[in-house]
């Protein structure tokens, strides 16, 4: 049993121009104490996926259909049809999360101290003294310098990567299962960002947290995640270990997003995927892929929308030429097709 | 390629979503009626012809009710005194003339049989609405709904025209503050600044005193000269956005100058928001010219502002119409444009439009 | 903070005289003068003849060019002297400290009544947003907004004093007080509070609709930020998200807001005075207008300017209490 499994969710927003699916039948596993990246350009649908697990879907967007089974020493709850109330002690005390914006997602009105004393207090029924010294020991944690002076900063006496370790220590706060992390370094300078993920990684391995990281970035996936899975354009298109993934790419998509990758090792001019990627209103009939695919062939491309199989233990893929696609079984890393 | 998109333009796109609230449409229709309205009104409610022939030609005296001097010199050679429908007949017997729609006179009380077998406007207590007078009479006898119909221009054109002179002033001020800045923003800012500290009421009160004959055009001149400094602000603010951006740069590294990069790059880009409060401006000039005229600063005598006929009223409160009528017809005439100018923030609004994704 | 102060300071005195030296300007050169508008009024036979007249300007100060005047004027004020009114025979100073107090019974009752019916609704507003008794108090408040007071007042005149005239309800149309000033003081107090209804209740209820609309989509900006999604993620229930974090950030538009009502809670209301005949300072400044009273006009002007040059920075002080991240430099 996995800790988080996400079956066939679908999240739309209904507009006054229709109905966008910006999340058309999802589904993911994340099991204890790892680490799963979800990869996608921006408006893929993999922020809204985030926000689906924890029911905080803004208001036009409505999750449809699918389950998310969050399990719970045994037991399991289905976070879609979970009660409101029941849900608001899942948010923060099971599953925690980082938002990409440190800048703006903290309330810029309240303390440090306040914002990661309120987590604690909303989930466990601590006095006030002893929230402030989980709050304390939390931004120890994050290893920020100088937390007792920090407890009773306003956010904007802080620095960006010093704001997304408070959002990282009140994520953290009262020990959840799951950590989601949309973007947690993207607003941040390169050099913070290693120390950022770098952290991230640590406090896994210390607290045994598993982490569902959200990015663009196949880098800091690289460095980071056990498993990835790939997403576009609001379905998962490839889903696999990190190292076969990288090793062995199978979907045009992914192949091509790691041929457009900067590398070291890799001379020659980089590659770029055609096209755009395309709207949630726009999606195209068919593997929504397939105006951009330079593989696609089959007329079925453009009517049918293929099914996710699996080609290898723990290796999907959602493209009928996966076999024929990508470097085969032996092979060197990063040669494009 | 099938990724194009489908682009309305920034306009159309705030059409559309401004026609999917109802009330705001309804506002719009209403002061297009209230144009028809000012349009028509002698036509709606006068004691001269639309058009009559007279003489062997045809004339229009109902255009005297927008300027005196139209009123063809005719009618005053022959001593008609503004009483037309007897004389006509009796100077004239092969005359015919089409008249308004209802025979009453917006600047006096109309004599009995003025009108063939049409009794004599009641006056004071008296005048409470009925048949003949739909929205009663005022004090002397003069009917109320004429008076209103003839208003109608002034309270469209107190809107329009003050606040096209506070829309000019501010967007000139904030445009130039905004595009230069340094020391010529702080000179605006302060000046802005100074005229928002003056109270506007006090200053207008003032400023009519001072003239000697005041009419309306000098109230709505007032009130566009005290009236801009929200749009000023504002106007800075996204000159100050605007100059920074990508497309401004372009025009600037094309050579273009500085009028021209601020009058046809940054305005139109700059213009939705500006529309908001100029909107909401023309809401409270409406208001505060039916105040002015209320508290008796309005335009002098005969002419007709809905304001002043609710300052009548104050003399003999037992005159209710006196109040209703005008009364409900500002507070629609404001309700409409504060109805517009939000349905155009929200429909303008970047922020709100960036929601649909 | 003392240079800011300062700063402060010195650009308000400057506004002051800019103000004041062209409203002088503006009085002067009204047509008529105290003295020939309060005769003339009163009895045409006993105008002035032209040396009196001329000795009577002398006296007032009203025979030099009005630059000379204004210096006049600004000098008495540096000494503290805001001049006796001429029609009223009466000392500027003295006539606003009569009217303040009437003036602030009133707004004063209103501001209150109006933020504190404002406040919850607002939030009562952005919680319930979209339900249908939402739509309905909201429809109410927006057509409320809409309706000019000096109707309002009217109608009210009209219900209270026309058509109820007699019975239990009536309420008296015009001034503050009818019982002799010898009664009882319950007697007056209760006479005046039953005086104060209807004004109270014309300036309470555009207030209440503006402020309620004020905090409602202030409530509505701060709901869509950041932080209230990381204040749901971390668990917080609606209400606790909707007064903790987006009614704390609502604050400091509110509290500029409150700033800036300082001059009409003591500059009182020109129509409202005007309609009740409330003895306040809206009617002592339109009065002296119709009077030509330049040192009573002047005063208030000058007053007027201090107060909403002091709201400013009222607000501005306020501003930065409530939010960290400014602090007054």
């Amino acid at each position: 049993m996995p800790l988080l499994d996400i079956r066939d969710l679908v999240t739309a927003f209904h507009t006054p121009d229709g109905r966008v699916p910006a999340v058309d039948g999802v589904s993911l596993a994340i099991e204890r104490g790892r680490t799963l990246g979800l990869v996608g350009e921006s408006g893929c649908g993999k922020s809204v996926t985030a926000m689906s697990i924890l029911g905080l879907v803004a208001a036009p967007g409505v999750i449809e259909s699918g389950k998310i089974l969050l399990d719970c020493d045994g037991r399991t709850d289905d976070l879609v049809t979970l009660p409101e109330r029941d849900l608001r002690r899942v948010r923060g005390g099971r599953i925690g999360m980082i938002f990409q914006e440190p800048m703006t997602s903290l309330n810029p009105v309240f303390t440090i101290g306040d914002q990661i004393t309120e987590a604690v207090r909303l989930h466990r029924d601590v006095t006030p003294a002893l929230a402030r010294a989980r709050a304390l020991e939390m931004l120890r944690l994050v290893r920020m310098a100088d937390p007792e002076r920090r407890l009773d900063e306003y956010p904007h006496q802080l620095s960006g990567g010093m704001r997304q370790r408070v959002m990282i220590a009140m994520a953290l706060a009262c020990e959840p299962d799951l950590v989601i992390a949309d973007e947690p370094t993207t607003a941040l300078d390169v050099t913070i960002q290693a120390q950022i993920l770098e952290l991230l990684g640590d406090l896994r391995r210390r607290l045994g947290t598993a982490i569902l990281l959200i990015t663009h970035d196949l880098g800091v996936v690289a460095e980071t995640c056990d498993d990835v899975a790939v997403m576009y354009a609001g379905r998962i298109v490839e889903q696999a270990p990190a190292a076969e993934l990288f090793a062995r790419p199978r979907h045009p998509y992914t192949i091509g997003l790691l041929a457009a990758r900067p590398t070291g090792r890799r001379s020659g001019p980089l590659t770029t995927i055609p096209g755009m990627v395309p709207a949630p209103r726009d999606f195209p009939a068919g593997c929504r892929f397939h105006p951009r695919c330079s593989f696609a062939r089959l007329p079925d491309c453009t009517t049918h929308t293929p099914a996710l199989d699996e080609i290898a233990p723990g290796h999907l893929v959602r493209c009928p030429f996966a076999d024929a696609l990508g470097p085969p079984r032996p092979s060197t890393p990063g040669t494009a097709p | 390629m099938t990724t194009e998109t489908r682009t309305t333009g920034f306009w159309g796109d705030a059409w559309r979503r401004y026609r999917r609230r109802p009330l705001a449409v309804a506002a719009a229709a209403f002061v297009g009626g209230l144009v028809l309205v000012a349009i028509l009104s002698p036509a709606i409610a006068g004691t001269k012809p639309v058009l009559c022939r007279y003489k062997g030609r045809i004339y229009a005296p109902c255009l005297a009710y927008f300027a005196r001097d139209l009123e063809p010199a005719i009618f005053a050679r022959d001593r008609f005194r503004g009483t037309y429908p007897r004389n006509l007949v009796e100077k004239d017997p092969e005359s015919w003339a089409v008249w308004p729609l209802v025979f009453q006179d917006p600047y006096r009380s109309v004599r009995a049989d003025e009108w063939p077998g049409l009794p004599a406007n009641p006056a004071r207590d008296e005048g409470r609405p009925s048949r003949r007078n739909l929205f009663g009479t005022d004090q002397a006898g003069v009917d109320v709904f004429a008076k209103m119909v003839h208003g109608t221009t002034i309270a469209l054109l107190v809107g329009f025209v003050s606040m096209g002179i506070a829309g000019t002033i501010g967007v000139a001020v904030g445009a130039v503050g905004g595009y230069f800045g340094g020391w010529i923003d702080m000179l605006t800012s302060r000046i802005t600044e100074i005229v928002m500290c003056i109270p506007t009421l006090v200053l207008i009160l003032a400023v009519i005193a001072v003239i000697e004959k005041p009419t309306i055009w000098h109230t709505m001149a007032i009130i566009g000269a005290t009236g801009w400094t929200g749009i000023a602000r504002l106007t800075r603010g996204e000159f100050l956005r605007l100059k920074e951006s990508e497309f401004v740069l372009a025009a600037r590294a094309a050579g273009a100058g500085p009028a021209r990069i601020m009058l046809r790059h940054i305005l139109p880009n700059a213009l939705a928001p500006v529309l908001v409060p100029i909107t909401f401006g023309i809401a409270s000039a409406v208001l505060l010219e039916s105040s002015l005229s209320f508290l008796g600063f309005g335009p002098p005598p005969p002419t007709a502002s809905w304001g002043s006929i609710l300052n009548d009223a104050r003399s003999n409160l037992a005159m209710w119409w006196l109040v209703v009528f005008p009364g409900i017809a500002i507070f629609l005439t404001v309700l409409a444009y504060n109805l517009i100018g939000e349905a155009l923030q929200e429909s303008t609004d970047p922020r709100l439009r960036e929601a649909r994704k | 903070m003392a240079t800011y102060l300062a700063r402060r300071a010195i650009f308000g005195v400057l506004t002051l005289v800019v103000i004041t030296c062209f409203v002088y300007g503006l009085a002067r050169n009204m047509p008529g003068t105290p003295l020939t508008v309060q005769l003339g009024e009163t009895d045409p036979s006993r105008r002035f003849n032209p040396e009196d007249l001329e000795r009577m300007k002398r006296i007032y100060g009203l025979d030099r060019p009005w630059p000379v005047g204004y210096a006049q004027w600004l000098a008495n004020v540096v000494r503290g002297d805001l001049g006796r009114s001429i029609s009223r025979k009466q000392p500027v100073a003295t006539l606003i400290a009569e009217r303040i107090g009437p003036t602030f019974l009133v707004s004063g009752t209103a501001l209150v009544v109006a933020w504190l019916a404002a406040i919850p609704l607002g939030l009562y507003a952005s919680a319930r947003s979209g339900r249908p008794d939402e739509r309905l108090s909201s429809l109410v408040l927006y057509v409320l907004y809409s309706f000019p007071t000096f109707v309002a007042a009217l109608f009210l005149q009209i219900i209270f004093a026309v058509w109820l005239r007699g019975t239990a309800w009536e309420l008296p149309l015009f001034g503050m007080s009818d019982v002799p000033p010898d009664a009882p003081s319950l007697v007056r107090i209760g006479d005046v509070a039953r005086h104060m209804i209807l004004p109270v209740t014309c300036q309470t209820y555009v207030s209440l609709a503006y402020d309620s609309r004020f905090v409602r989509a202030n409530l509505e900006e701060a709901v869509r930020q950041d932080y209230i999604r990381t204040a749901r993620a971390k668990g917080a229930g609606p209400w606790r998200v909707l007064f903790r974090h987006a009614f704390r950030n609502t604050l400091i538009p509110l509290v500029t807001l409150l700033g800036l009502s300082l001059p009409g809670l003591l500059g009182g209301s020109v129509i409202i005075e005007q309609i009740f005949t409330w003895p306040g300072m809206g009617r002592l400044f339109f009065e002296s207008i119709r009077e030509r009273d330049y040192p009573t006009i002047m005063g208030l002007t000058l007053m007027f300017s201090v107060l909403t040059l002091a709201g400013q920075l009222l607000a501005d002080i306020l501003y930065c209490a409530v939010d960290p991240r400014v602090s007054v430099e």
